[in-house]
């Protein structure tokens, strides 16, 4: 399988470092986080070393984490991954164990996991999320576009959060130029979508959208076109819709850029993005934006930072006019790095609602460091450092798949090949006896008795199964694809939970 | 008993049977099966494939000998070669990118913005990139080489140094 001259590294690798038995069991591997990072991990293992006995730990109820409760429910064909990863897990249930409704740093500590395993690895995401830090944040109707989309995927932990999008709220401001934003925009803009209806979206959440009647959306973001961290799919899509007419704020700044530039040129990505806006934008015309036609204003405002949320005269404590600061680009020749920076003029446009989606921050796991610069746990393609920057220094048995090991960003797309390195990475590691394999390891069976101890309910796959089979009956009979099961309590009844703790032993 | 049955048939067994993991490979199986039952009544059904090779992740090759018709994805699938299809051919994801060989890459129709605004996505783009569901065999392609990208390739060589106690 291997070229010969990986075999010679492989070979000079093992006599300095392999200890006189070789011959390695069974691997027990813990994963933290069932979300595509995760599961991806147990995909890939599986196929290199398919004695691997993996225990897979969620803190929800239900596996698939961003899958089931990040990617937009009108994006079901993204959401099709959770078919294959599913299928690991059907496919191996003596060797592949889920664990789910188990936090690993409440009801367990990472210590102990990675006592009890050969080696464990994080993919359990980033959630931080950055705040903007300018006065009036804390206004009314000022939300996180995370939380939003959580929120009508039905995620458990944001069913309480309340989203006031009554019919005489005219104006989104969505401050952030990457593809969350635009799933917001677009959800609002799919009001009256009957198959938007028809996804998993939850009943609750669906039913406020549509009576929303939001006219014009603004996305702000400090840079340009260029900068954006759009993906061509998602933006072709909005600017495309029926009913929606697409704006800039100033065409000019489309319309300076220099298309031949070395950076552009060189980005294929950016250049499409690009496209795209120089394609769909028009000015706003001398006379306004139409207020009284079908469709839906989107308009980009580019190069605008917010300064201050304003406070509604009218209604107390409710925002209604975001302040923006012009910003110019800076341009480092050397990184080729672009900067926004503030020019000291300002305009400001009404909004009665804000959603911000500006990026994430680490919030770190005790006795792992956190490289908080690059919002990531430091690791070398996977394998995790002691501290940022020891190069070549690591902690055994310790990995990191999907955004915890490259930081909060990509697509799915790139979670694929993200998790091959990871897992190359344990595969050397497993094969040149890194992995402490010749003590006996308790595993799943130490983490199970922890919890049964300590009263801890928790969730196991036939009780997923349980649990998706009773949301499509839900979803089957509103004429939907399904209704997500909400609340706990209900949950519960569903896979009789008190029970299950004996039945996760096999 | 199974050599017995024509290779068609055999795969058409294997995507049922895929299925029964309630697997939604269910516009495969559509196509496969109208495509099956109209080949089986073609006699010169030899002069319907296509045969080419995979060079797989590790280097290795694989020698597919399918139907005019069929996707490269598909063909990955029913010969055992490790590419993901993660949105099953709705053009949502970019896991079945394959490298095809340039010769026979410009005989390609070319990609629809909806494949190239996935390609945008996909790892080490190159020249040559392509969705392995939008790549449907023809004669034209016989003879070709179609490569998986790797994110592994040369972690050998280039990437792991022995770590330190």
């Amino acid at each position: 399988m291997l070229k010969s001259k990986h075999i010679l590294v492989l070979k000079s690798y093992c006599r300095y470092y392999s200890t006189s038995n070789n011959i390695a069991g069974p691997l027990k591997l813990c994963i933290i986080g069932s979300g595509p990072a995760g599961l991806y991990t147990a995909n890939k293992i599986i196929k290199k070393l398919p004695d691997t006995d993996i225990t897979i730990i969620d803190k929800l109820p239900s596996p698939f984490g961003l899958i089931r409760y990040g990617i937009a429910p009108d994006h079901q064909e993204q959401k099709r991954v959770k078919n294959l990863l599913e299928k690991t897990l059907i496919e191996h249930p003596q060797t592949i164990r889920f664990l789910g409704n188990v936090d690993m740093n409440t009801d367990l500590n990472l210590k102990d996991i990675l006592a009890s395993f050969n080696a464990t690895v994080l993919a359990c995401g980033i959630e931080g999320e950055k705040k903007l830090g300018i006065p009036g944040e804390t206004l009314d109707c000022i939300y996180s576009a995370r939380e939003f989309t959580s929120w009508l995927n039905g995620h458990p932990h944001f069913q309480q959060k309340i989203f006031n999008l009554s019919p005489e709220k005219k104006d989104v401001v969505i401050v952030g130029q990457g593809n969350v934003a635009l799933d917001v925009a677009r959800l609002l803009i799919k009001k009256d979508n009957k198959e938007l209806a028809q996804t998993d979206i939850t009943s609750k959440a669906m039913d406020i959208i549509s009576k929303s009647a939001v006219k014009n959306i603004h996305i702000v973001g400090r840079r340009g076109p260029v900068e954006s961290s759009f993906s061509t799919k998602e933006l072709r899509e909005i600017c495309k819709l029926p009913n929606v007419q697409t704006w800039v704020n100033d065409r000019s700044i489309i319309d300076s850029i220099d298309t031949q530039s070395e950076p552009l040129l060189k980005d294929r990505i950016r250049q499409r993005v690009f496209q795209i806006f120089n394609d769909y934008l028009k000015p706003i015309p001398s006379e306004g934006l139409p207020q009284n036609d079908d469709k839906v204003n989107l308009i980009f405002h580019f190069l605008r930072s917010p300064n201050e949320f304003i406070e509604s005269e009218k209604i107390g404590n409710s925002v209604s006019k975001v302040k923006l600061e012009v910003n110019q680009l800076i341009r480092d020749n050397e990184t080729s790095d672009t900067k926004a920076k503030g020019t000291g003029q300002f305009e400001s446009i009404n909004c009665d609602i804000v959603f911000r989606s500006i990026g994430y921050t680490g919030v770190p796991i005790e006795g792992v460091p956190f490289d908080y610069k690059n919002v990531k746990v430091p690791n070398f393609q996977g394998k995790v450092l002691q501290k940022v920057n020891s190069d070549n220094q690591y902690i055994d048995g310790l990995f990191v798949s999907g955004w915890i090991k490259t930081g909060p960003t990509g697509t799915i797309a790139a979670i694929d090949k993200n998790v091959e390195e990871t897992t190359e990475m344990i595969y050397l590691d497993y094969q040149n006896n890194r992995l402490d394999l010749q003590k006996e390891k308790q595993g799943y069976k130490h983490i199970i008795e922890h919890l049964i101890n300590t009263h801890k309910q928790t969730t196991n796959f036939d009780d997923w199964k349980k649990i998706e089979q009773e949301e499509l009956k839900r979803g089957k009979q509103l004429g939907k694809l399904s209704e997500k099961i909400i609340i706990f309590d209900d949950l519960k009844n569903i896979i009789n939970i008190n029970n299950n703790n004996n039945n996760n032993n096999s | 008993m199974i050599k017995s049955i024509s290779t068609p048939l055999r795969n058409l067994i294997k995507f049922q049977y895929n299925s029964n993991y309630s697997l939604s490979f269910n516009r495969l199986n559509a196509t496969n099966t109208q495509r099956y039952f109209s080949t089986s009544s073609n006699k010169s059904g030899k002069d319907e494939l296509v045969t080419f090779t995979f060079i797989n992740k590790d280097g290795s090759k694989t020698v597919v000998s399918e139907p005019v018709g069929t996707n490269v994805l598909e063909v990955a699938h029913r010969n055992d070669v490790d590419l993901e299809g993660a949105c099953e051919c709705s053009v949502a994801c970019s896991t079945c990118h394959v490298y095809v060989e340039p010769k026979f890459y410009n005989k390609l129709p070319e990609p629809t913005d909806e494949e190239n605004d996935m390609l945008d996505l996909a790892f080490d783009l190159k020249e040559n990139s392509r969705l392995g569901c939008q790549v449907i065999l023809k004669k034209e392609l016989e003879g070709m080489v179609v490569t998986l990208p790797s994110a592994t390739r040369n972690m050998f060589v280039d990437g792991y140094k022995p770590p330190k106690h």
